[in-house]
């Protein structure tokens, strides 16, 4: 079994299977349910848990984790740092093409999502990568 | 399609069907059965997905169009 807690929107996740939901139903108000295709429960997500539940108890049993700032966009560390996101992708850009797994992404079509881990070295390599002048000076 | 990051991030993995059904997701909002405000702010629609013969429940922020969270629901009641 699996607990989460997103701080940031306030929701808690209860995992009791790796395998995704197939259904689900708010089964009283902020409580949605997950059943795989069996109609088992495997998962229950709690909307507004800080006010539906003890998580002070929950955080007792060693059950408890802090996912806050676990996932970023491009758009978000793009904000963080004062840069476009255009800026953004083009270092992930650069990382992938240098053969260095950055963010995921579904497809095309979906947001690239960055762990903590990702927004490190994203940050470290526009650090030891400068762009602009300061480069061109230097290749000159 | 403006989505927040719990929608990529979670629904995925909670709700992986719903999640792909991107679609259907940006038609609940638009043209929802049924549209609820939460005691949060978000906003609940539903929409009823012919080819699935079930319901969609589509959860958005407060603004309307920035999807949070979406999942078939098998407890709606049109």
């Amino acid at each position: 079994m699996q607990v989460k807690y997103y701080p940031e929107v306030d929701m808690l996740n209860i995992d009791f299977s790796t395998a995704p939901g197939a259904a689900a139903e708010e089964v009283t108000e902020g409580f949605v349910f997950t059943y795989n295709a069996q109609g088992c429960v495997v998962g229950i997500e709690v909307d507004q848990a800080s006010k539906r539940v003890c998580l002070k108890e929950i955080e007792k049993n060693d059950a408890y984790i802090v996912t806050m700032g676990e996932v970023s966009t491009v758009s978000t560390l793009a904000a963080e740092l004062g840069v476009g996101e255009r800026s953004i992708q083009k270092t992930i850009q650069a990382m992938r093409t240098a053969r260095i797994e950055v963010g995921q992404q579904e497809s095309p079509a979906h947001p690239i999502l960055l762990t903590e881990a990702d927004v490190l070295a994203v940050k470290r390599w526009r650090e030891q990568h400068p762009r602009g002048r300061p480069r061109l000076a230097a290749e000159g | 399609m403006k989505t927040h990051w719990y929608f990529e991030a979670v629904t995925p993995k909670k709700h992986p069907e719903a999640h792909r059904n991107r679609s259907w997701c940006q038609r609940a909002i638009e043209n929802p059965i049924r549209r609820t405000v939460q005691s949060d702010g978000k906003i609940q629609h539903w929409i009823w997905l012919p080819h699935e013969n079930r319901y969609l429940r589509v959860v958005t922020l407060e603004d309307g169009e920035t999807i949070f969270n979406a999942h078939y629901d098998r407890r709606f009641k049109p």
